[in-house]
């Protein structure tokens, strides 16, 4: 018994130990992100630029084809219900609704926290256990500053244009689901979706996409310098990484979903 | 001489177990100070404490008047550049050039032409007999290679106090003594101060003006290398002639069921 309360102590106390620290984070992230460069200490903007590269451009292909194909089956689940009452066409104003305000910053999200959370995790947590973050400090280099900041300001840029990308792919995968399999007029089809489309519907899905980016890099770092162990603690912390950021990105969504649905 | 590292009183526990129980020394300037002690007698803590990478659970650290644990983090940052440091495994940042590991520091703490950053990089490299291995990656060098590399980072903001932990350690007795030898001249010339943590005894005579050995987290013994080789303390003697402690080792239950069987 006296055992057992040993452990739970101990776990209470790690428990807040790592809560702490991630406390301690996320007003680091801010203050390194936003707060630091206007008092002078600088962006590594080529770093910055070269994790667009890694975390935007070359996701390009999988955001494209995996949208597109979202598109393609919404169009075709959709039209499968409306067929019965003979309002296929709505497909258009449905899927346009749907890509923009939920399933294209979502799946995108989705698709780089699998990507890039998994690796800034990874990343973070062998340069941990490798004592390379303690170097960094022994030189005087704030790790966030260092290798959290390009990456957090690298995915909110990338994680923006891959979710308008991803609108676009989604869009156009309905559109030509809707005009070669259903049949649906093309110039019908535009004119629906411009229609039902507002420029709050697509601003809400960015916002949410740049909050998403956050998390992304927030999870990703948090496991990466929570690492306890060798090489398991960082296998571990890279499947973490992965399984938190979506399951607070859908948590997030929930949340701005319900914002957006009472305030717009 | 003035001093240069005072630690009073630090006492650091870990999931309940004393690591460092009221440690009390005092570094001048210019000293080159050997911590002694086995495996798992709080040298590393104590090191990791000395750079703030540990918290201890009492006590003080002043580094150059300050002590580190109340000053804020950017204060204590400009102490650190002061501060060169040798970690154990060398901890060579593995995605970067040696060179690019070398001229980190340079390059994110000065405002150096990038030319000028470079023919530093490539000084430090020569110093420590690594030259023309910069365009290497730190996974293409050996062990006592590696550790020459972190040395050569550690020494790239030319510190006033050297720290470094276990530099000899895992590597073969020629690459050991060569680092030894860079260890004196480095003292010799730029009068550092240098904190060195090892169990090599060889090493420790050779390089040290002051040895402090630890013993289960306390200070056992702190003087010149002399005293403590005249020292007839039994643990002492036995530390430095490699005897084991028959009690703990050899008397053991299960040896002698081992024996037995």
């Amino acid at each position: 018994m006296k055992t057992l309360f040993i452990y739970l102590g101990r776990r209470a106390i790690s428990f807040k130990n790592d809560f702490i620290n991630v406390f301690k984070m996320i007003k680091n992230f801010g203050y390194w992100t936003f707060a630091a460069p206007f008092k002078g200490k600088g962006l590594r903007l080529k770093e910055t630029l070269n994790q667009i590269v890694i975390i935007g451009y070359q996701a390009v292909p999988l955001v494209f084809l995996i949208s597109f194909f979202i598109g393609l089956i919404l169009v075709m689940q959709s039209a499968y219900q409306l067929k019965k009452v003979g309002a296929e066409i709505y497909v258009a104003d449905l899927l346009a609704v749907s890509i923009t305000r939920e399933l294209g910053p979502l799946m995108t999200a989705i698709i780089v926290s699998a990507r890039n959370g998994s690796a800034i995790a990874a990343e973070i947590g062998t340069m941990k256990v490798s004592e390379e973050i303690d170097a960094l400090i022994s030189l005087a280099i704030n790790p966030i500053k260092f290798l959290v900041t390009p990456k957090l300001l690298a995915l909110m840029v990338s994680l923006l244009m891959l979710t308008i990308l991803a609108d676009m792919a989604g869009i156009v995968g309905g559109f030509l689901m809707g005009i070669i399999n259903i049949n649906l007029s093309p110039v019908q089809y535009i004119h629906h979706t411009i229609d039902s489309l507002q420029m709050k519907d697509i601003v809400t899905g960015l916002i949410k996409s740049v909050v998403f980016a956050w998390i992304i890099a927030q999870v990703g770092a948090c496991e990466g310098f929570l690492v306890k162990g060798g090489a398991e603690g960082v296998g571990k912390s890279t499947t973490n990484a992965v399984v938190k950021s979506i399951f607070f990105i859908i948590f997030a969504d929930v949340i701005f979903t319900a914002i957006f649905y009472y305030w717009t | 001489m003035s001093e240069a590292i005072v630690i009073r009183d630090l006492v650091t526990h870990y999931e309940g177990r004393c690591i460092l129980n009221k440690i009390n020394l005092t570094i001048d300037s210019g000293e080159t100070v050997v911590i002694l002690g086995q495996s798992g007698c709080g040298k590393t803590t104590l090191l990791r404490h000395i750079i703030g990478l540990n918290k201890p659970t009492s006590g003080e650290i002043y580094i150059k008047g300050k002590n580190i644990f109340e000053i804020d983090s950017e204060e204590f940052d400009e102490i650190r550049k002061k501060i060169g440091v040798l970690f154990q495994s060398a901890a060579l940042f593995n995605s970067m050039l040696v060179e690019d590991n070398i001229a980190l520091p340079l390059r994110e703490h000065t405002k150096l032409d990038e030319s000028i950053i470079k023919i530093m990089t490539k000084m430090k490299l020569e110093m420590v007999g690594l030259s023309g291995f910069d365009h290497l990656m730190p996974s293409q060098l050996s062990s006592g290679m590696k550790k020459r590399a972190g040395l050569a980072r550690a020494l790239a903001m030319d510190p006033e106090i050297l720290l470094c932990d276990e530099p000899s350690a895992g590597l073969d007795p020629i690459i050991a003594a060569g680092i030894d030898n860079l260890i004196l001249q480095l003292h010799k010339t730029f009068k550092m101060t240098i904190i060195v943590v090892t169990h090599e005894i060889k090493s420790a005579f050779t390089i040290a003006n002051k040895l402090v050995l630890l013993y289960k987290g306390n200070i056992m013994f702190t003087g010149k290398p002399e005293e403590l080789k005249n020292n007839d303390n039994r643990y002492i003697q036995r530390f430095l002639g490699g005897i084991p402690d028959e009690e703990e080792y050899f008397k053991k239950p299960y040896i002698d069921t081992f024996m037995s069987d």
